[in-house]
């Protein structure tokens, strides 16, 4: 797993606040440059809840444009990396309640897959891995909502508990609690997938 | 051995265990192999779920990813969220969530709801200025207290007082406007000339000259010790103004109303030497008169301060708008009456509201002279029987009921009004004591009959 480091969007907390100051002033350059740094890791989470690159893509571009509606209510200061992921886990919610009532097939786990499976390692390596991972992905999809959000914050953008606790609105408690029911209830769900005894 | 917990496992592996909980769970890992091997398959599950969930889009993707966030939000017109014109898409965004529309929606509906409901508590308040109006009008027409003497705090239906009792006597002088005319039949300057329509408003009904204001009567004290009670006879009726206007056209003689001419039968009311025509004519119309218990209750209610005993209180808002006194009105204990104000307000919350109600409706009823607002009164006391079966004032509702089952029926006799009148009539009488309301109301059913 890589660490906060490795995942750092490489912005010093006071050039982070000289930004959202001149933006909220209405520099479109300084915003511009707010969404350089912090794109990469809003089209992760973007991705990690979506898992379609469409989605991700049109997710992310739309966490950006909320963020520019509503950053002259942002407080200078707090991190800006957890109140962007709190957008894109919103817009992914309202995606997910918007395709429970229209449900949509998507053809991105075979477009992977076949991605996966077009390189040049051995191919019953990949094969297996690719198979490992269209399971997990499954059975990450069958978590509810709240628990793919903090698990794609903890694992995917590796977030802290504060920060993820900031981005979902919840005490740093119910971060602890609800990572481990979460990550609990994937390891079951991926047991009864494999057909592995408890 | 006590296992690591799935929470604690998780915490570790996320290096969120601090100080002496991180040095407890790692003690417990170097003696368990169990643990160590959970924590090592949590670890593993997580770098594959990052593996299977991360996509890299490519480097030329996010170098046209802030030209695409620009061009959406130049697309949508937005001015940046300094702006106000934001906060107000903002509101508008907030609105378009189906969770909060529906929150909002919900609000609304109780409110609309609580204002249905409250409209349904029929609650009907005459408006406060006409209160006033008539309440002062009453005060003008009060003759002075004949009787000073205290009365005792409760007594039914009192003996009649006797037909020589002697005269009420002439007005005190210096008495207000209008007041005055109590004494000798001096036109009033107002009640006389006005009367209130359907639509609650003042008209005048008749020139200055054409219409003479009748004194009330007065219930005179019986001769007897001064410190013993007096009691004086509950009025039987009431002309109705129908009625005298009848008469009036009849005698050709409008305005000429005659001294002490008699209203309400009983030897306490019978002049001495009154036209026995007159008499004839008036005991002929009462009987479709209106009670006159039922009438005082309406009127008093508006009296403050309430009378002294024995005092005539004149007009209620229908004879005073009309020139026209219903006669001695009390609400003290000489002319106490089953259903007085007082005895409703010692109901509980709801029956009381309705009693309340009722007799509004029925002074309105009273004042338009109308068969509908006659059936809303009725329905209204009907309501009221619910709360008050079984008890003392049963009788009472009942009689108010019948009463303006009768009125309506009097006034706009259809089939439907007299099963109505015929129910009411019956279910008075089939529990009515003897007494002076229950002769009333056989005289009504034996009009309905006829």
């Amino acid at each position: 797993m890589k660490t906060p480091a490795e995942r750092s969007h490489g912005l010093e907390p006071g050039r982070e606040a000289d930004l959202v100051r001149a933006a909220q002033g209405g520099d479109h350059a300084a915003f511009t440059e707010i969404v350089r740094h912090f794109q990469r890791p809003i089209y992760r989470v973007a991705y990690a809840l979506t898992r379609n690159a469409a989605d991700a893509d049109d997710l992310a571009q739309e966490t950006f444009v909320r963020a520019y509606q509503a950053i002259g209510r942002f407080r200078v200061g707090e991190p800006l990396h957890p109140w962007l992921a709190r957008i894109a886990v919103n817009l992914a919610y309202s995606l997910h309640r918007r395709r429970r009532r229209r449900p949509e097939t998507s053809i991105e786990p075979l477009v992977e897959a076949g991605r996966q499976w077009a390189g040049d390692d051995d191919p019953a390596e990949r094969a297996a891995e690719a198979e490992q991972h269209r399971r997990l992905a499954e059975a990450f999809a069958g978590l509810s909502h709240e628990h793919q959000a903090v698990l794609a914050l903890r694992v995917v953008e590796d977030l802290s508990y504060d920060d993820i606790a900031h981005a979902l609105g919840v005490p740093t408690g119910t971060v602890m609690s609800r990572l481990s029911r979460a990550r609990a209830e994937l390891r079951a769900r991926l047991r009864a997938r494999t057909g592995e005894g408890s | 051995m006590n296992h690591l917990s799935d929470e604690q496992l998780s915490a570790l592996a996320d290096g969120a265990l601090e100080g002496r909980a991180r040095g407890e769970a790692e003690r417990h890992l170097s003696a368990c192999a169990e643990c160590r091997a959970a924590l090592a398959g949590l670890v593993a599950q997580d770098r594959t779920l990052a593996s299977a969930l991360g996509h890299d889009p490519g480097e030329a993707y996010f170098e046209e990813f802030a030209a695409h966030v620009g061009g959406r939000i130049r697309a949508a017109g937005l001015q940046g969220a300094q702006s106000r014109g934001t906060e107000v898409r903002g509101l508008a965004e907030w609105f378009r969530s189906p969770r909060k529309l529906a929150l909002v929606t919900a609000v609304a509906t109780v409110v609309v709801g609580a204002g249905i409901v409250m409209l349904a508590t029929r609650e009907v308040r005459v408006p406060a200025l006409r209160e006033k109006e008539i309440e002062g009008r009453v005060e003008q027409s009060t003759p002075p207290a004949v009787n000073e003497a205290p009365q005792p705090p409760a007594v039914g239906f009192a003996a009649p007082a006797p037909a020589a009792a002697p005269a009420r006597p002439p007005a005190a002088g210096g008495a207000q406007p209008g007041a005055a005319s109590a004494g000798g039949g001096v036109p009033s300057t107002r009640a006389v000339q006005m009367r209130r329509n359907a639509a609650g408003e003042d008209v005048a009904v008749r020139g200055s000259g054409g219409f003479a204001f009748r004194p009330p009567r007065v219930a005179a004290r019986p001769p007897g010790p001064a410190d013993q009670p007096a009691y004086v006879q509950k009025p039987q009726y009431v002309e109705p103004l129908v009625a005298a206007k009848r008469r009036d056209a009849a005698t050709g003689a409008a305005g000429a109303v005659p001294e002490e001419s008699p209203r309400y039968g009983g030897p306490a009311v019978a002049p001495a030497k009154a036209a026995a025509s007159q008499v004839a004519a008036d005991q002929s119309d009462a009987r479709r008169g209106i009670g006159a218990a039922a009438d005082r209750i309406a009127v008093a209610e508006k009296a403050r301060p309430a009378p002294a005993a024995g005092q005539s209180l004149a007009a209620g808002r229908e004879s005073a708008a009309a020139g026209r006194l219903l006669g001695p009105v009390g609400r003290g204990p000489a002319l106490q009456v089953r259903g007085a104000p007082e005895a409703f307000d010692g109901l509980p919350t709801q029956p009381r509201t309705l009693a309340q109600n009722a007799r509004r409706l029925t002074a309105l009823a009273v004042t338009m002279d109308v068969a509908p607002a006659w059936d809303s009164a009725a329905d209204e006391w009907e309501r009221v029987i619910e709360g008050v079966q079984g008890g003392p004032l049963e009788s009472e509702t009942r009689f108010q009921v019948a009463r303006a089952r009768y009125q309506a029926w009097r006034l706009g006799p259809d089939e439907k009004r007299s099963a109505r009148v015929t129910r009411a009539l019956d279910a008075f009488l089939a529990h009515a004591p003897r007494g002076a309301e229950r002769d009333t109301v056989q005289g009504w059913r034996r009009e309905f009959d006829r």
